[in-house]
């Protein structure tokens, strides 16, 4: 009968998708009987309410982890035997999410001890006090918590910002443009930083790829997150 | 005939060696070599860093230059030997890596741009030495640089691609060192890395195991300075020197000229045109020296 539960895994999606049009990033059959959908932290709310409505499924747990630059959490339910993850992540500057527990008094716990763990703010969670961690735990020491990382070595670090913010790995110093000038060649050469069309193109394309994403280049500051 | 050609001149020499942008077009303007810049490019980018942190993002950037010059309808003439490696190697992969053209080709689609890899790259000392020549070269010297010279080829101008010999290129860079004029002197650690890349993770290593013995080889011949073709070869010795005498080294503090300055300088161009005082060793001194 694994064509009949194929239909269901897949009818979940269908309606996941169709309650909120566009906005599950990515929905997926892991393998039997496991539905993954990305959802953002700020759909993630009407993503539970759009299962709990359709389905009533069983809560399971919550799960976190700390990759370094952000903190991916995943609520775990059950549908019928169907193990639905709806997925999500959150950057670690902010660390906060909204509390389900209103609407799914069980995770009132999880999303306790997830909090305590990881550092993590439940907005709108009943509970003030400790529930996994001695009361006079120091509040800025997260037993799971690692330090805001990511990926380029220390080394990297400075050329990619340069690369990203101006196509060019070199910082453009004063008086490198003036040295140009006055040897009688144009203040930039003719590269990408020289021109906002030629930089906005190399830019997309940074973007398109996801490079910034996996580097954690934050485009406003115009630096890595972890810098 | 000749074709198009466009300069890459990669992020290093217009913003930190600008000298060198400034001889190289004295010397291809002198050989009657007209040149496009190419508009809009971007770093290569570098391909000892961040060739190896991302390829995808190294492929694809690659590929955006090499489709600037292609749309421009011209072969590129690369003036760093870094931005070299990244260049031909890039090109390569592009060529023959089926499924990496085309997942590229998907990504520069939306920016409107494509690769079809027509264009050939080029190091310019191959530029130099296969399309204008030894003898062009040499006719153009008019003030030959009759000193004696090391020569620091850089790891970079050994890539080849297809298997060729290695040597190829640095044999032809030793060859426009001497049609300048100059004698070159053999030290014997010529194939030694300059210590650049590793001093981004151990300046130590790189200054002590590197830099140094070949310093003190090149202090055993009657070399007066040292020739380069990579920018970042230049800036590893001429701050290298720096760092081991202000650490109390005894040591020779040679001028770091690249070959294009010597090449312009061989070609008539008076020193204080070239913007020579960019270099932090005494590269001014030595052609204001041999040029009176």
């Amino acid at each position: 009968m694994s064509g009949d539960k194929k239909m269901t895994e897949v009818e979940i999606i269908n309606l996941l998708v169709k309650k909120m049009t566009g906005k599950p990033a990515k929905c997926s059959v892991t393998r039997e009987r496991r539905v993954s959908v990305e959802v953002s932290a700020a759909d993630l709310r009407e993503s539970v309410g759009a299962l709990l409505e359709a389905y009533q499924p069983r809560f399971i747990t919550l799960a976190a982890i700390d990759n370094g630059l952000d903190i991916e959490l995943m609520y775990h339910f059950s549908v019928g035997g169907i193990v639905v993850t709806l997925r999500t992540i959150i950057p670690k500057e902010t660390s906060q999410i909204g509390t389900i527990s209103d609407i799914v008094p069980a995770a009132e716990f999880i999303e306790k001890e997830v909090a305590e763990l990881f550092g993590i703010n439940f907005e709108g969670h009943p509970r003030n006090t400790n529930l996994v961690l001695p009361d006079d735990w120091p509040a800025k020491e997260k037993p799971l918590g690692k330090p805001l990382a990511g990926r380029l070595p220390p080394q990297a670090r400075g050329e990619v910002e340069n690369l990203l913010s101006s196509g060019c790995a070199q910082i453009i110093l004063e008086y490198a443009t003036e040295g140009r000038e006055k040897a009688g060649l144009p203040k930039l050469p003719s590269m990408a930083c020289a021109s906002e069309e030629s930089l906005k193109e190399f830019q997309d394309l940074i973007k398109r790829i996801g490079f910034d994403k996996r580097a954690g280049y934050n485009w406003e500051k115009g630096k890595l997150r972890y810098r | 005939m000749m074709g198009k050609h466009a300069f890459f001149l990669g992020c290093t020499i217009p913003l930190r060696l600008t000298s060198v942008e400034i001889a190289a077009r004295r010397v291809f303007s002198q050989l009657n070599v007209e040149f496009l810049d190419l508009e809009g490019y971007t770093c290569c980018p570098e391909p000892v860093t961040l060739g190896i942190i991302d390829k995808e993002l190294w492929v694809t950037a690659a590929a955006r230059n090499l489709a600037l010059a292609e749309r421009a309808g011209a072969d590129l003439v690369v003036l760093c030997s870094g931005c070299y490696e990244t260049l031909i190697e890039a090109s390569e992969i592009l060529k023959h890596e089926d499924e990496t053209r085309k997942k590229v080709n998907e990504q520069l689609a939306s920016i409107g741009s494509k690769y079809e890899g027509k264009i050939k790259v080029k190091h310019f000392i191959e530029f130099l030495h296969e399309d204008i020549g030894l003898g062009r070269i040499k006719e153009a010297v008019t003030t030959p640089i009759a000193v004696n010279l090391a020569i620091h080829y850089g790891c970079h101008l050994s890539r080849e691609v297809g298997g060729d010999d290695p040597w190829r290129k640095p044999k032809m860079m030793r060859e426009l060192v001497e049609a300048t004029g100059a004698k070159v002197n053999d030290y014997g650690l010529e194939k030694l890395c300059c210590g650049f890349p590793i001093s981004q993770f151990d300046r130590e290593f790189s200054l002590q195991q590197r830099l140094l013995p070949k310093l003190r080889s090149i202090e055993g011949t009657a070399a007066e300075a040292i020739v380069f073709a990579c920018p970042a070869c230049t800036g590893q010795f001429e701050n290298g020197q720096d760092m081991l005498i202000g650490s109390g080294v005894e040591l020779t503090e040679y001028p770091c000229i690249h070959i294009m300055e010597l090449l312009a300088l061989s070609f008539g161009v008076p020193p204080a045109e070239l913007n020579l005082d960019l270099h932090s060793s005494a590269v001014k001194e030595f052609a204001e020296c041999f040029w009176e």
